[in-house]
């Protein structure tokens, strides 16, 4: 093989190996990524039901029922809205009412959600970046625990 | 007074890395001798520094120093010492100390070993390895200072995050650091090359075993770091495609490109330029890495600090030492005159197409990971890329390349034979495809894709082995002579066969996956779940209490054919400083696969809510790493490889008097 | 001593790093150019495979290799040589000297502490065996409480322990079993919310807030329920509800308390703050329109209610900024009236009233 060949051997490789990146990148991206919206958004957005997505925001207090089986529901809110969540499996350390949380599933209409999977915060100061956004968004969120501090100044009688 | 030593010390570092990147590089463009050597005293001296400013913060945090902000926020009196210590880098300022640390101990041993590297090039290299201290130094220092001191001192620490209060920890992020810093001298090498402007075989030997020893370690870190999240998080699982774990996995997979490439070089004087950009890619992905870790861009349970300042500083460093080292490379590299030449068939061939798929996993890795976070910080959307979109980018470019393992291993260098060679490889394609047929016919076809992927690991598996074993032994040679030959070969082909058994070893317990059981259920004490031909039994609940947390214990066997084989103890444990619960796996290993067992919160007082699962090899995913490390030290041990990086006769190095 | 140890460190780099610039240069070790690598190489090639380490096929390889190079770099590679300029080493030796010891002392007099001695706990514990034990004890009073779970004071004398110890989830516990054994009383519902608000990450839940409008129906001038309801209403985002709730805290307490300075300034932040950022963003002479407005609304509220005396310090000082004089004289003597009884306030009125020249 000439030396010309040898180089176009290696382009010619080199082009082939990019294009099937390239090709396996924008096809992925395509069918394979999750959107998040928060449950006020999936409203304002329509988000179609079936979708796969995540949705995130706050664990509404007093709504979470566990059923047999271990079958979980429970209302995230974004304190605008909220939507019925479905789970079955074991929840996470973090899971509690009031707290972040992050769900992974299927939209089965704009007011019920079945998910796969369930995201809580992962110590005190974690909060799941989508969460803690959306939250803040809506003047909720005071960041970290600067207005505990200052609650610590508080008069006492 | 220790503590404000280590401050000091850590300050006195910075001054010597500011001269160690200045003054030798002057003296190298100069061609002034003695300014070129003071490389080497400023690097040991800076090594020494920071290894005093260490130890200063692990004696703060041993002896519970609550007037160092750092250990009040990370510590607590009651914690064992064990983890005292690992939470000297269990934490944000301190991780980023102990990053700094094996910096400077890499910079000195690149120092004390390279004395025989022409005084040239061994004084740009420690130059730039000065650079990114400097840059690291400051970092800390006005960012993150690991001293700031608390005054009056409270009286009690807020404990470790008690995820992280772990064996696990103790050596998951120094193993991890290791490979990631180590990377800094292939990159430091590449820059004093491309700054002296000159690059030969001679370069690729003295840098392969660094960029060795950084890859080791960075395969050991990242395993650990997946068994961990394994047996810790209590899912199961020991892969998420989390951006943290995909940092680590960058520079892996650009580092092994490297590993290769660079073989090339040595051998064959071919793919220089090519190695450069390797050797500047790898460590760019290492300070990314760290980027996305450390400046809380993600916020995962790996990112135990958020602050945007830290957040931009770390982006500076990585844009200068980045975009610095590519218009570097940019200029000089067309300069490099290159050679060796080699067919496409051949084990540089093969060597290229490595390379080639190993730069798109990387790309693709790259694409998932940083995709979302642009398009969060252009359109506002927020999306996650998770495991369905790697497993198809990822998967499809990462198989053919375990395909052509075995046929790079055997084809021979500059011209290699296709034929004689997949000749050679026939017993172990035979191999592997019995072993397809096998399973085909035991599972009756289920799961396809855990059949070709064992039968895929078993065919790299043999390939490798078989490879180095035609080497020594062919029909009708005797015993004593094969393994006088076995003796004889270098080392480096052993570990070569290793390395690449071990990937395929790796494989075979991923496969496996595939034929994995897993049962969501309540039961009542007594109650018995079969699970794969195993039982388990709860036999009691048990409240615990312990120094700095309580638990519930669920006491269970696992039985095989009513005979107890087992005990496992799963639990739910809550933390009490900072009111935090956590749950604990049992598990139960069984030959290669494990029954892991995690608890639900509380169904009741005589029941229990569980999730079980049978995973069989799984631990050959872990074994796997194991023996690749294994594989990669013994060719670091080779003797050939480091002809040139030798030690003579001790020479005088300069010793603090 | 402190700065022995930093001159003996200092010291020991310097002498490390200056070593090649000052010690043998020139002369001693001699300049090893790549040509002499390269010959070395080839020397122990030849050591290694008389030792065994090497076949001889690879040691004819690696031979032939190095030979090569030592080719290639032989002619005129002459490496760095020693001689030249004496002057510039020494210039950067003369540099390193000074300000390496300059950079790290300046550096560590800005960051570091070092009147700080250290403090490990097993020192300061000798020092003060009354703190020894907090844990011990803490355990000691949860063992008791888990044999006696009806007994209300150990909850109680628990409670603020644990908010002390910063476990505020324990602390909620006890709070609320102290209430539940022993009624409920402002004090023990307080300390409930509080101890919620931390665990919330300062943020007052719906729940709380029942909690402390219970605490306030029982006390209605009750600092802490007025001050985390305050809050609350902050964090909806209704400030002036906020301000009354604060200003009700320091309606029912001496005027120059400084436990109440927190308070006092946070009403100020939320009355001044917002405002005036509003205020910055207005055309010029919307600006003097909208200050007018507020000193007027000021004004109004003293002549309700005359007991704040930084209000009326404000008022004057805003009267007399805008050039108002008389309005300030005015503003001055009802303060005076208002604050009669006053003296510091009456004292603080003169100061200002002579900075800002009003008297006379």
């Amino acid at each position: 093989m000439t030396r010309k060949g040898r180089r176009l051997a290696l382009i010619g490789s080199s082009l082939a190996v990019v294009a099937v990146a390239l090709g396996l990148v924008l096809f992925a991206m395509r069918s394979n990524v999750t959107y998040f919206f928060s449950p006020a958004e999936i409203v304002e957005k329509n988000v179609a039901p079936g979708t796969r997505l995540r949705v995130g925001g706050l664990v509404k207090e007093g709504s979470v029922k566990k059923e047999s089986g271990q079958k979980v529901v429970f209302a995230v809110t974004d304190t605008t809205r909220d939507i019925a969540v479905t789970y079955v499996g074991l929840l996470p350390d973090l899971f509690r009412e009031g707290q972040g949380v992050v769900v992974e599933g299927v939209l089965d209409s704009h007011e019920r959600f079945s998910a796969t999977t369930v995201l809580a915060k992962h110590d005190e100061t974690y909060m799941p970046r989508e969460v803690a956004d959306s939250l803040k968004k809506q003047g909720h969120w005071q960041g970290e625990a600067k207005a505990g501090a200052e609650a610590g100044s508080a008069p006492k009688k | 007074m220790i503590v404000e030593v280590g401050h000091f010390a850590l300050v006195l570092a910075l001054a010597m890395a500011i001269v160690q990147s200045l003054v030798p590089l002057w003296g190298a463009a100069r061609d002034d001798e003695a300014m070129a050597r003071v490389g080497a005293p400023t690097a040991v001296a800076q090594c020494l520094l920071v290894t005093i400013s260490f130890l200063a913060l692990t004696w703060a945090y041993m002896t519970s120093d609550f007037s160092v902000e750092n250990v009040v926020a990370n510590s607590h009196s009651a914690k064992p010492l064990v983890y005292k210590i690992s939470g000297v880098w269990g934490n944000h300022e301190g991780s980023m100390l102990l990053w700094v640390l094996i910096l400077a101990l890499f910079g000195a041993a690149a120092a004390l070993f390279g004395r025989d590297m022409p005084l040239k090039l061994r004084a740009n290299v420690l130059a730039v390895q000065g650079m990114v201290s400097v840059a690291f130094l400051l970092f800390i220092l006005a960012t993150s200072n690991p001293f700031a001191r608390l005054v009056p001192a409270p009286a009690e620490g807020r404990d470790l995050n008690p995820l992280l209060q772990d064996p696990g920890l103790a050596i998951h992020p120094p193993l991890l650091y290791v490979g990631y810093v180590g990377f800094s001298i292939a990159f430091s090498f590449a820059a004093g090359a491309l700054i002296s402007g000159r690059i030969d075989a001679a370069w690729a030997r003295w840098t392969r075993p660094w960029v060795m020893i950084a890859w080791i370690f960075l395969t050991l870190g990242i395993a650990m770091g997946s068994y961990w999240a394994y047996y810790e998080l209590g899912w199961g699982g020991f892969w998420f495609w989390d951006p943290v774990e995909n940092a680590s996995l960058m520079p892996w997979l650009s580092g092994t490109a490297l590993v290769h490439s660079i073989i090339v070089m040595e051998k064959r004087d071919a793919l220089k330029v090519w190695t450069l950009f390797l050797a500047i890619v790898t460590f760019s992905l290492s300070l990314l890495g760290t980027f996305l870790v450390r400046s809380g861009v993600l916020t995962s349970v790996h990112s135990f600090a958020t602050d945007p300042q830290r957040g931009v500083f770390i982006l500076a460093i990585l844009v200068i030492f980045i975009g610095g080292a590519l218009a570097l490379y940019a200029w000089r590299a067309p300069m490099l005159k290159q050679g060796g030449i080699f067919a496409p068939i051949s084990r540089e061939g093969a060597l290229v197409l490595n390379n080639l798929l190993l730069s798109a996993c990387t790309a693709t890795v790259f694409v998932g990971t940083l995709y979302p976070l642009a398009l969060e910080a252009t359109t506002g959307e927020k999306i996650s890329v998770g495991a369905p979109f790697f497993n198809l980018t990822f998967g499809p470019l990462f198989l053919p390349l375990l395909l052509i393992v075995p046929f790079g291993q055997a084809l021979a260098w500059k011209r290699g034979d296709l034929a004689a060679v997949t000749q050679r490889l026939i017993f172990a394609g035979v191999a592997a495809l019995i072993l397809v047929g096998l399973l085909w016919a035991v599972t009756s076809g289920e799961s396809v894709l855990a059949i070709l992927g064992a039968g895929l690991a078993l065919f790299v598996i043999v390939g490798s082995i078989g490879e180095v074993i035609g080497r020594v032994w062919r029909k009708g040679v005797s015993l004593p002579l094969a393994l006088r030959r076995a003796v004889g070969l270098p080392l480096s082909a052993w570990g070569t066969a290793f390395a690449h058994a071990g990937l395929g070893v790796s494989l075979l317990g991923l496969a496996a996956t595939g034929w994995g059981v897993e049962k969501i259920v309540t039961v009542k004490i007594g109650e018995i779940v079969p699970i794969a031909g195993y039982e388990v039994r709860v036999r009691a609940l048990e409240p615990r209490a312990e120094a700095n947390y309580s638990e519930t214990v669920a006491a269970m066997d696992v039985l095989r054919d009513g005979v107890k084989i087992a005990d496992i103890t799963p639990s739910k444990r809550l933390y009490t400083t900072r009111q935090m619960p956590t749950t604990e796996a049992g598990i139960a290993t069984i030959g290669f696969g494990q029954v892991y067992v995690a608890l639900a919160d509380d169904a009741g007082p005589d029941r229990v809510g569980m999730r079980l699962y049978w995973k069989p090899l799984v631990l050959l995913i872990w074994i796997g790493s194991l023996v690749m490390a294994f594989g990669g030290a013994l060719s670091l041990a080779d003797r050939r490889m480091r002809v040139g990086v030798a030690r003579r006769a001790p020479a005088r190095l300069a010793p603090a008097e | 001593m402190i700065w022995a140890l930093f001159a003996a460190l200092t010291v020991a780099a310097l002498a490390l790093a200056l070593r090649p610039l000052l010690g043998a240069a020139g002369g001693g070790a001699a300049a090893r150019t790549d040509a002499d690598f390269y010959r070395e190489q080839l020397a122990e090639i030849d050591r290694d495979l008389g030792r065994g380490l090497l076949t001889p096929e690879d040691a004819e390889a690696a031979r032939v290799e190095a030979a090569r190079r030592l080719l290639a770099v032989a002619p005129g590679a002459a490496g760095p040589t020693a001689a030249p300029a004496r002057a510039a080493r020494r210039l950067s030796a003369l540099a390193i000297a000074v300000l390496v010891p300059l950079l790290a002392v300046g550096v560590y007099l800005k960051l570091g502490r070092p009147d700080q001695p250290d403090l490990p706990l097993a020192a300061r514990k000798s020092d003060d065996p009354a703190k020894l034990d907090l844990v011990a004890a803490v355990a000691k009073v949860e063992d008791h409480l888990r044999r006696n779970p009806n007994d209300g004071r150990g909850f109680e004398a628990l409670a603020p322990v644990y908010m002390r110890m910063q476990r505020y989830r324990d602390a909620a516990r006890a709070f609320s079993e102290a209430a539940r054994l022993l009624g409920e009383t402002p004090d023990r519902l307080v300390g409930l919310a509080e101890a919620d608000i931390f665990m919330a990450n300062g943020v007052v839940t719906a729940q709380t807030r029942r909690t402390l409008e219970r605490a306030l129906a029982a006390d209605a001038t009750y600092a802490g329920a007025l001050y985390y309801l305050g809050l609350a209403a902050e964090q909806d985002g209704d400030t002036a509800k906020a301000v009354s709730l604060y200003e009700r805290i320091l309606g029912s307490a001496a005027p120059d308390d400084p436990s109440y300075a927190g308070v006092r300034r946070r009403i100020a932040q939320l009355k001044g703050g917002d405002a005036a950022a509003a205020i910055a963003a207005l055309p010029k002479d919307d600006q003097q329109q909208a200050i007018r407005a507020m000193v007027e609304g000021l004004a109004a509220r003293l002549s309700e209610n005359g007991q704040d005396r930084e209000g009326w310090l404000r008022l004057v000082r805003a009267w007399s900024v805008l050039g108002e004089r008389d309005k300030a004289k005015t503003a001055l003597a009802d303060a005076r009236k208002a604050l009669a009884a006053d003296a510091a306030a009456i004292g603080a009125l003169d100061a200002l009233a002579r900075e800002l020249g009003l008297e006379g």
